[in-house]
C-alpha cells in the first residue's frame, strides 16, 4: 500500500449507514437515462470515492469507458457523424457507449466509495469472516518473509508462522474482532448521509 | 515435480480447441447484417434490422418517424399531406426501399459492411 | 486435550485470508495489461479441492469473493458479481472434474478446466452487459489468456502441494477435526 489518504468520509459517518446510502443512491443513478445526468452523477461519485481516501486508478477507468464505447461504435445506430473508412462514428452508438461506460465506472466509484472493509456482515458468515480478517492481517505482517526467489519454500515458512497445523490450538488467542477504528455515527453523519441521498433521487426526478 | 496425467494432456487439447472455436465464434459476428441507411436534410442515419428503435427525422415539411421492427424498416408517420411513405409499408430485403417524397426522407435496405453470406433476394426486385 | 471443534472452522477462514493476502501480493506485480489478472487468488481453492467438505470449499470460496469486495471496496458493483459468477462457476468445474477424473488427472488440469469455464463466463458477462455483441474480438485473448493463467495456476499448485510441509500438516488436522464431529 502507497501513501494512504484519510477517510474524510468516516470521520462522521459509521460503516453500516454508509453502505445503506450507497445503495439508496443506486437505483436513482442505474434508472436515470440522459447521458449528462448519468456523467454528473459519476462524477459526484468519484467526489466521494476521492473524499474516502481511495487512490482511483483513472487511467484504467479512462481505458474502460474508451474500450465500451468503441465497441459500441462498431455497430452503428443513428446520425453519422464522421466516417472514417469502414469505421463510422454515428451519434446514438457513441451516446450508448459513454452511458454503458460511464454506468460501470459511476457504479465502481460509488461502491468504493461506500464499501468498508469494516462492513459487518450478520450471522455465523460474519463471524467467519471476521476470523478471515484477522488472518489477513496476521499474513499481511509477516509479508515481508516472501521473497520471489524462494516463493514457495519462504511462503510455507510464512504460512507455518502464522498458522502453525501442530499447536494446541489452531488460530489460538484473538477473537477475530477487527480493530475498532469504527467512529460513531454523528448527527452531521445523519445529515450528510440524507443530503447525499438526495442528489441522485433528485436528479433523476427532475430529469424525468 | 509431478509428471502430467492423461486427462492434463487431455484437458489442455480440449482448451486448444475452445480457442479455436472463440476466434471462429469472433469472426462470425455482424457478418451479412442488413442495415436501413436513411437520407434526410443532407444527414445519413444507420439503423440495423436487427435492433428495434426509432428516429424521427426533420425534412422540409415537418417531422418523419422511422421505426424499426422485428426485422422490417417502414415509415410510421410523416408530416406529409398524402402519407404515401406510411401507406408502402414495412420493407427486409436488400435494395428494396420506403420514402417520403415531399419531406426528402429516403430509406434504403443495404447489406452490413462485410456483404459475405448475404445474397441478393432475387424477390426484392 | 486440545480443543478440536474449531478447527474445520479455523483452516476454513485461514485459507479465505490465504486467497486475500495472494490477491494483494498479485497486486504487486507489475501487469503487461491491465485487465489480465494471474489468479493467484484461486491457489487456496485449488488446493481445498483435494481435502476440503464440499461446505467448506464454497465457504473457502465465498469469503475469498467477498472479502475481495470489501478490501477493494467494489463489493457493491458489477465486478463483484463478475467475480462471484466466474468463481461458483470454476470452482464447480474444478470440483466435476476432479471427482471424474479421479488419478487420470493432475492439478494442472484441473486449474486448466476450471480457468477455461470461468473465462468463458466472463467473456459472456462482458459481451452481455458490458461491450456488447461486437465484443466478440475480445474472446480468443481472454479465453487464451485464462488458459496461460490457468497452466501457471495449476504448476504452482502441484509444487506447493508436493513441497509444502504446512499444506499436509493443515490436511492431517482437518481430517481429524472431521473425525472428531462425528
Amino acid at each position: 500500500m502507497r501513501k494512504k489518504q484519510p477517510d474524510r468520509i468516516g470521520y462522521y459517518i459509521a460503516a453500516l449507514p454508509r453502505f445503506a446510502a450507497g445503495m439508496l443512491m443506486l437505483p436513482p443513478y442505474l434508472l436515470a437515462e440522459g447521458l449528462a445526468c448519468k456523467a454528473l452523477l459519476a462524477a459526484f461519485f468519484a467526489l466521494l470515492a476521492v473524499l474516502a481516501g481511495k487512490r482511483l486508478r483513472w487511467g484504467y477507468f479512462l481505458i474502460l469507458v474508451l474500450s465500451v464505447t468503441f465497441f459500441h461504435l462498431l455497430s452503428p445506430w443513428g446520425r453519422v457523424l464522421v466516417e472514417i473508412g469502414p469505421f463510422i462514428i454515428t451519434s446514438g452508438a457513441l451516446e450508448n457507449g459513454l452511458i454503458r461506460g460511464i454506468t460501470l465506472v459511476g457504479m465502481v466509484f460509488l461502491s468504493v466509495a461506500s464499501v468498508r472493509p469494516e462492513l459487518e456482515l450478520p450471522g455465523r458468515f460474519g463471524g467467519l469472516l471476521g476470523r478471515t480478517f484477522y488472518y489477513f492481517d496476521s499474513i499481511l505482517e509477516g509479508k515481508r518473509r516472501l521473497s520471489g526467489k524462494n516463493f514457495f519454500v519462504s511462503l510455507d515458512e510464512l504460512l507455518m508462522e502464522r498458522f502453525n497445523p501442530d499447536q494446541e490450538k489452531l488460530g489460538a488467542g484473538e477473537s477475530g474482532e477487527k480493530p475498532c477504528l469504527e467512529t460513531d455515527q454523528t448527527f452531521r453523519g445523519w445529515f450528510l448521509c440524507a443530503a447525499a441521498i438526495l442528489i441522485p433521487w433528485g436528479l433523476w426526478i427532475l430529469k424525468l | 515435480m509431478h509428471r502430467l496425467r492423461i486427462l492434463d494432456y487431455i484437458i489442455f487439447l480440449l482448451s486448444l480447441a475452445v480457442v479455436t472455436a472463440s476466434v471462429f465464434w469472433s469472426a462470425s459476428s455482424g457478418e451479412g447484417e442488413l442495415i436501413a441507411e436513411i437520407e434526410a436534410s443532407g444527414e445519413v442515419y444507420i439503423m440495423p434490422l436487427s435492433r428495434d428503435g426509432s428516429l424521427v427525422l426533420k425534412g422540409p415539411v415537418g417531422d418523419t418517424r422511422v421505426d424499426v421492427a422485428d426485422g422490417e424498416v417502414f415509415i410510421s408517420d410523416s408530416d406529409c399531406r398524402d402519407k404515401i411513405c406510411v401507406a408502402m409499408g414495412p420493407v427486409s430485403t436488400p435494395s428494396s426501399w420506403v420514402a417520403c417524397l415531399p419531406n426528402r426522407v429516403f430509406v434504403r435496405v443495404v447489406a452490413g459492411n462485410s456483404g459475405k453470406g448475404t445474397e441478393v433476394d432475387a424477390g426484392a426486385f | 486435550m486440545p480443543v478440536r471443534s474449531d478447527d474445520r472452522r479455523e483452516i476454513t477462514a485461514f485459507l479465505g485470508a490465504l486467497c486475500l493476502f495472494l490477491s494483494a501480493v498479485e497486486y504487486l506485480i507489475p501487469k503487461p495489461l491491465p485487465f489480465l489478472r494471474l489468479g493467484l487468488a484461486n491457489l487456496p481453492l485449488l488446493l481445498g479441492l483435494r481435502f476440503l467438505k464440499p461446505v467448506d470449499l464454497i465457504l473457502v470460496l465465498l469469503l475469498k469473493v467477498i472479502g475481495q469486495g470489501l478490501v477493494n471496496g467494489t463489493l457493491a458493483s458489477y465486478v463483484f458479481l463478475f467475480s462471484l459468477a466466474g468463481s461458483v462457476v470454476s470452482v464447480f468445474t474444478m470440483s466435476m472434474v476432479y471427482r471424474l477424473g479421479g488419478r487420470h488427472v493432475g492439478l494442472v488440469g484441473v486449474s486448466l478446466s476450471g480457468a477455461l469455464a470461468s473465462s468463458l463466463v466472463q467473456v459472456a458477462l462482458a459481451v452481455t452487459f458490458v461491450f456488447g455483441e461486437t465484443a466478440r474480438v475480445i474472446a480468443p485473448f481472454s479465453i487464451g489468456s485464462g488458459i496461460v493463467t490457468g497452466l501457471i495456476i495449476g504448476v504452482f499448485a502441484e509444487r506447493f502441494v508436493s513441497s509444502s510441509g504446512w499444506l499436509k500438516g493443515i490436511e492431517r488436522r482437518y481430517s481429524i477435526s472431521l473425525e472428531d464431529s462425528k
